[in-house]
């Protein structure tokens, strides 16, 4: 019997982790339930940055791996926006509200998608080599060394999360509440949907795009009995569960292969949290999913 | 003299004027729609630290509470416990309003349960100023009469009011003084003797 790397095993753990978190944060600080990564553009965003080195690789034969490209090309976009913003960077920041933001996201996700599919195209008539595997995440592929850089960012998250869950716990139960408990919200939601996209694009640029599960993830764990009614243990111990979950359904995606054809788990994860969350909406009569 | 608020800024427009508001005094803030109520209300709430200098400050406006998780009232207020400025008697009386759906998760309240249910969760915290803007909105005539009474008691525990309020005249008459406000160039807030 082959067993499966704990690398990977862990590895999916985190992804797991950081794409429900992700998606909790966006539920919260946009007050919608519908709200997720992929709903807001961020999945697009981080497609990106793939897209970009793909192109590069393929129209510049720059020799070196996409993964790799395309994690510094968003690495330096972060550093470039969060230490050197321009003026005029910060003054559209500083006037950003949550929802003009989620209009953008959603724009952007669209144009995305539109760019994606020319190029794909364009790739496809050229006979290139395209990036076609983003769309389903899949673990099949990972280096030892990437387990260091997602525990590292585990760490900065638990950070963020001990300075921030009770701030975001307030935000739960409305704006003008959360400010008269002494909350910035502007501050706290525009932190928190910057983490959001940082971890999606984390995720993505290196293992590829799990589609919506940064929206059904939090559905499915808020129904339970222990997170139902405590927002702050959602935040602080629900991305456990769910780690939990994708790293199991990634080992039965390594153990149990079609044809030798190992299915990516962001796809199984996709039907199976679909069809999930229908049934549990179902059950409860569509009240708030 | 609790707290004077003079000549200060909403969003880029000035507001001239001063507000004075006291203990055991409810203060009403009058104008047409559109002249910066709400906006004052908010610019107090968001910089209640500058402008209140540590005193606690409630506010009850026309937003919902709409958390995303199930919470019901009951489980909000066990959690809210650590929180809690002092034990105000007239909880009670709110606990007595909202008997009926306190189990009921928040989010699945009409709109006037879920009105109560904010006052009795900033009546539950307590504080020192209760900003109330539109407060009826939403509420019965049992629960506006309920309102009436919880302000009288509120004055009586020495706390200071601020309203505004468009379409309920009997609440403005526990009112001390109202301000006008206006929008010209700037909002002008201007002490009247339309006292109800």
């Amino acid at each position: 019997m082959e067993y499966i790397d704990l690398t990977r095993f862990l590895l999916a753990f985190f992804c797991g982790y950081f794409i429900c978190l992700s998606g909790t944060l966006t539920q919260l600080i946009s007050n919608n339930p519908l709200a997720s990564p992929s709903t807001l553009g961020m999945d697009g965003f981080a497609v990106l940055f793939v897209i970009i080195s793909q192109l590069i690789i393929t129209f510049f034969g720059v020799e070196t791996d996409l993964i790799g490209l395309s994690m510094r090309f968003f690495l330096l976009f972060f550093v470039l926006l969060i230490i050197f913003p321009s003026k005029k960077t910060r003054e559209v920041w500083d006037t950003l509200e949550i929802r003009n933001i989620i209009i953008l996201g959603i724009t952007f996700n669209l144009f995305v998608g539109a760019v994606f599919t020319i190029l794909q195209f364009l790739f496809l008539a050229y006979n290139f080599e395209f990036p076609t595997g983003l769309w389903f995440g899949s673990l099949k592929i990972y280096t030892d060394s990437a387990i260091y850089i997602f525990a590292l960012l585990f760490v900065f998250v638990k950070f963020f999360l001990f300075t921030q869950s009770q701030k975001l716990q307030f935000l739960n139960l409305g704006r003008s509440f959360a400010t008269s408990m002494g909350v910035d919200i502007v501050k706290t939601q525009k932190r928190a949907l910057l983490l959001s996209l940082f971890l999606t694009g984390f995720v993505i640029n290196f293992f590829g795009v799990f589609s919506f599960l940064g929206l059904i993830l939090p559905h499915i764990l808020r129904r339970l009995k222990w997170f139902r009614i405590d927002m702050r243990k959602e935040i602080m111990y629900a991305p456990y569960l769910a780690g939990a979950l994708i790293a199991l359904l990634d080992w039965a995606c390594y153990y149990f292969t079609i044809n030798g054809a190992e299915l990516p788990v962001g796809m199984v994860s996709g039907i199976l949290g679909s069809f999930l969350l229908i049934g549990l909406s179902i059950k409860s009569g569509f009240r708030r999913a | 003299m609790l707290i004077e608020l003079e000549n200060f800024t909403i969003n880029n427009i000035d507001v001239s004027g001063s507000l004075l508001l006291e203990g055991g005094e409810m203060t009403l803030l009058e104008g047409e729609n559109g002249v910066g109520k709400t906006s004052i209300f908010h610019e107090l709430n968001l910089n209640h630290k500058k402008y209140f200098k540590g005193r606690v400050v409630r506010i009850i406006d026309q937003m919902r509470l709409s958390p995303l998780n199930e919470i019901s009232f009951r489980e909000l207020i066990l959690q809210m416990n650590e929180y809690r400025y002092e034990e105000l008697d007239c909880f009670s009386d709110c606990m007595e309003r909202i008997e009926k759906f306190q189990d009921t998760p928040i989010n699945q309240l009409s709109g006037g349960q879920n009105q109560m249910v904010k006052i009795a969760l900033n009546i539950y915290l307590s504080g020192d100023v209760f900003l109330f803007d539109e407060p009826l909105q939403f509420l019965d005539k049992e629960n506006k009469i309920f309102f009436r009474s919880l302000v009288a008691k509120l004055l009586g525990s020495n706390k200071s009011i601020c309203l505004v309020e468009h379409n309920d005249d009997s609440v403005k008459k526990l009112a001390s003084k109202s301000y006008q406000v206006t929008l010209g160039d700037f909002i002008q807030v201007r002490s009247s003797n339309g006292v109800y």
